[in-house]
């Protein structure tokens, strides 16, 4: 049997030690629950990998600023999100979404025009992004916007 | 009580780049029956064609633009639905836009 002094001190170092992994805990669970989003890009070129196989025939994209997405920001609720996608001298448009299960929002085909305009209204389940990926002279390019679903309006504190 | 659009309309509208020609498509769009393609045609010839998915608001609204457009022209739009239900609407442009 211990002496007592020793018991005491043995108690007290696991109560400080308790006590300190409950204080990181919490700290860290706090940390989690509030953190401010992560600022990488949520992209991946796989992400829409198989889609994009299966509509152009390959799964890379590059960066392409000629591509105009014209969305709002925000918007009241997300099954009626109008878009206006537009881009010079292409094949194809497609524009994705990573909001749904089912990626495809619409694509445009057979397009006459010199400049390809698209029009339509898309259903968005929550906050994301509509991808848009143009086909010209058999490269892929990719541009995308994000659109907040904000829900009803609240007022604002002036 | 939920609102489904009379009719199919074509809208059409001064933009930037032309004449913006948008069709409204009274259509329920559920996960089991939504549009699946849709043409559009200038004096019958194919201007471009849409694939719809899942993930198009109900009544659709879908369009092109179209660069010129002149008076007498006939814009005119079909679709299909996933059960091959069919629709078409036309328009002769008169001058006026919406």
């Amino acid at each position: 049997m211990r002496e007592p002094p020793v018991n005491r001190r043995l108690l007290l170092q696991s109560g400080v030690r308790l006590g300190a992994a409950a204080f990181l805990g919490v700290g860290a669970l706090f940390r989690r629950v509030f953190a401010a989003p992560d600022p990488r890009p949520e992209f991946s070129a796989g992400e829409f990998g198989n889609v994009l196989e299966q509509l152009f025939g390959v799964r890379e994209a590059s960066d392409d600023a000629s591509i105009e997405i014209e969305v709002s920001l925000e918007v009241l609720h997300g099954d009626l999100v109008p878009f206006r996608v537009s881009a010079p001298g292409v094949e194809k448009i497609a524009l994705l979404t990573d909001t749904n299960p089912d990626p495809l929002i619409m694509v445009m085909d057979q397009i006459l025009e010199r400049h390809a305009v698209m029009i339509g209204r898309a259903r968005m389940r929550h906050s994301g992004r509509l991808v848009c990926f143009v086909l010209r002279d058999g490269q892929l390019g990719r541009s995308e916007r994000r659109v907040e679903i904000v829900g009803d309006w609240r007022e604002v504190a002036q | 009580m939920s609102r489904v659009a009379a009719s199919a309309r074509i809208f059409i509208r001064e933009s930037k780049d032309g004449h913006d020609i948008v069709c409204r498509i009274p259509h329920e769009m559920t996960e089991e029956s939504y549009l699946t393609q849709i043409t559009i045609r200038r004096n019958d010839e194919i201007q471009a064609q849409l694939l719809l998915g899942r993930n198009v608001s109900r009544n659709p609204v879908a369009g092109t633009c179209l660069g010129t457009l002149e008076t007498g022209d006939t814009v005119s739009v079909d679709w299909e639905d996933i059960a091959g239900r069919t629709g078409e609407v036309s328009r002769t442009f008169d001058g006026k836009t919406d």
